[in-house]
């Protein structure tokens, strides 16, 4: 790992107090200690070992001045440290990729001030990629356009509606949602919501979202509520299904939004509906067997017969 | 006096971040290249036996080259060959960006302020630092607060950047298809973040070829198995991979059902319309997902072309059937 050690985020630490200092003069130690991330008693300790300090020969004239007894510090004598260090490629890498989340947030809100900054952006991205050298790409999905909208939703606490297609159902439906938060499994992003058209708390797949408008901010408080904890109840899964994963396990995994399955690739999954557990087990293809369940198995089956039935005729 | 506290004590725990500090501001502030000789006369902190201050020395500029600050190499007279001798270019030593206006530094400062606690955190607060280091007077730039969209990012990332940039051979494991975890020797080339993912690009040591690596099936920390400049890039193989990646997709020819096979529906065009069934083109990247997309909809889709698809997905229903008897 290349983490860095104690000493080393120290002398960090030291080589950038100089020019800050010399930037910020008669900054209290307590707002130095907040913006260096450390202790007012860590952040004294190293203000007094800076001003041990200096260009060889170490005399009262070539040592780093600093005074900080009043509580507020003071920098004198602080050549040539005074210049801001130069950014290392971690560094340009993550304001690159901050500034490309910036770039798409602007995007969306799309109006003449938005795009001015939106054109800084860009330059600005394009001088780090220079600096960095490095190829490092960021590329936003498609289903990321809703992205600040359900973000929005989630922090202002509003419903919404949304135009979303059903893959269990195999059909596009309205669902009114109070959006809780967004969470990744494998290549795809969901939406968790409170489903207040079937009542039960659903996840919603970012790239079956048709289209979203917003509606009232929902009256519900954070936490404690009643209506909530009912809704959670009602949305509590119907059954636990036994499945046995036979070949292609990483991807079966990825779906499941799992790292690991068992030497035995037999796993129970908890489900909603019984299409949807005999439709995710017939698009396996023969990878995943439902086991323990007669009735299921014979639906499979028939599904499977069905389907050759079609290439038949 | 607080600021001059208790030198002696803090003298010797500091001792190391002292000299770094002290060896920093001499090779900055020297025009010539200064000698190891001089350096061990003149900087404070170079105490010992020959041997252990050529290894201290030695060490502190491994520890300073890791935070980024570059030591070069030279000497007085290159026709004589000096002895080597080392300093501090001010202008690789500071800030790149010196010219940013204010508007500039809010969007970079916000950018820095998106990884707060994620995993390039640390790199990002330094990075902050540095910016608020130039002085900048925050403008009353309206600016949105940015959701880090991407926040859980691989715990892998910083390394593999510090990887990537410096040109060092890592090693790590990564689970394959059957989800056994493998151990993988690898130069990394490019990195992305496309479809919700992060992806290594690399060549594979042990294959002997470049191969595409998606960050979330690492299993393990990375581990630097050579100092820098331990390979040169290969953007010709990165561009080819690249292409044959992002290539134009195959067209399957289906029949749905009226009505049915919605989601398909979507990236498919109308070619024949008809009352119980129609028949729609559809372009495909990978063949086992639109297989499994197929299947989803059992007996309302038909694939009527290539006939390759139509072999694989017979044989997945025939299997599927077999499992299930």
């Amino acid at each position: 790992m290349s983490k860095k050690s104690g000493p080393l985020l120290e002398v960090e630490r030291l080589l950038d107090l100089v020019p800050y200092l010399s930037i910020n003069p008669y900054i209290s130690i307590a707002d130095l200690a907040r913006e260096f991330q450390v202790s007012e008693k860590e952040i004294s300790k190293e203000l007094v070992l800076l001003s041990m300090c200096g260009l060889p020969g170490y005399t009262a004239y070539e040592l780093i001045d600093i005074s900080f007894e009043s509580g507020f510090v003071s920098i004198t004598n602080h050549q040539p440290l005074d210049i801001p260090r130069a950014l290392n490629a971690t560094e340009i890498a993550s304001l690159l990729l901050g500034l490309n989340m910036i770039r798409e947030s602007l995007a969306e809100l799309g109006d003449d001030g938005a795009r001015t900054h939106r054109q800084i952006v860009d330059e600005l991205i394009a001088l780090l990629t220079g600096l960095l050298g490095a190829p490092i790409e960021v590329d936003l999905d498609e289903s990321s356009h809703f992205h600040a909208i359900l973000e929005e939703a989630i922090a202002e606490r509003s419903t919404l509606t949304l135009s979303y297609i059903s893959g269990g159902q195999d059909r596009s439906t309205t669902r009114t949602v109070e959006p809780l938060s967004l969470d990744k499994v494998g290549e795809k992003i969901y939406l968790i919501a409170n489903c207040l058209t079937s009542k039960a708390r659903r996840s919603f797949r970012l790239d079956r979202i048709e289209k979203v408008e917003r509606c009232e901010p929902f009256s519900r408080p954070a936490h404690g509520n009643e209506s909530l904890d009912n809704l959670t109840a009602v949305s509590l899964p119907q059954r636990m299904a036994k499945l046995k994963i036979g070949q292609n396990r990483r991807r079966y995994a990825e779906l499941l939004g799992s790292q690991e399955l068992p030497e035995s690739g037999l796993v129970e999954v908890a489900i909603f509906t019984q299409e949807w557990l005999i439709r995710t087990v017939v698009a396996a293809g023969g990878d995943i067997e439902l086991l323990d369940d007669a009735a299921g198995r014979a639906e499979v089956r028939s599904w499977a017969e069905d389907i050759l039935a079609l290439y038949r005729s | 006096m607080p600021d001059v506290a208790a030198p002696q004590k803090v003298h010797t725990v500091s001792r190391k971040s002292e000299r770094l500090v002290n060896l920093t501001i001499a090779l900055l502030a020297t025009k010539r290249y200064l000698t190891k000789a001089e350096i061990f006369r003149t900087v404070a902190g170079y105490e010992g036996e020959p041997e252990a201050r050529d290894r201290m020395f030695e060490r502190d500029k491994e520890d300073l080259r890791s935070l980024g600050v570059e030591i070069e190499v030279g000497s007085h007279d290159p026709v004589f060959e000096d002895e080597a001798g080392y300093r501090i270019r001010p202008d690789r030593y500071s800030f790149q960006l010196p010219e940013i206006t204010p508007t500039q530094g809010v969007l970079l400062a916000k950018a820095a302020e998106v990884w707060r606690d994620a995993a390039l955190g640390e790199a990002s607060s330094i990075a902050l630092r540095k910016l608020k280091a130039l002085g900048l007077e925050s403008s009353a730039t309206e600016i949105p607060d940015i959701q880090a969209r991407y926040r859980d990012l691989p715990a892998q990332l910083p390394d593999l950047i510090e990887a990537l940039t410096s040109r060092r051979e890592i090693l790590f494991e990564y689970l394959d298809e059957e989800l056994k975890a493998k151990v993988r020797r690898v130069w990394p080339y490019h990195l992305s973040y496309t479809s919700n993912n992060w992806y290594l690009l690399a060549f594979d040591l042990d294959q002997a070829d470049i191969r595409r690596f998606r960050l979330d099936r690492f299993v393990s920390e990375i581990s630097f198995e050579s100092a820098a400049n331990e390979f040169e890039s290969d953007p010709e193989g990165v561009a080819q991979l690249l292409s044959e990646i992002e290539r134009q997709p195959s067209i399957a020819t289906i029949a749905l059902r009226v009505g049915k096979g919605i989601n398909l529906r979507r990236g498919a065009t109308l070619e024949v319309d008809g009352a119980d069934w129609q028949t729609l083109s559809l372009p495909y990247f990978s063949e086992a997902e639109l297989i499994a997309q197929i299947l989803w909809l059992g007996a309302d889709c038909q694939v009527l072309s290539p006939e390759s698809l139509r072999d694989s997905l017979l044989s997945a229903a025939q299997r599927l059937r077999a499992v299930h008897v």
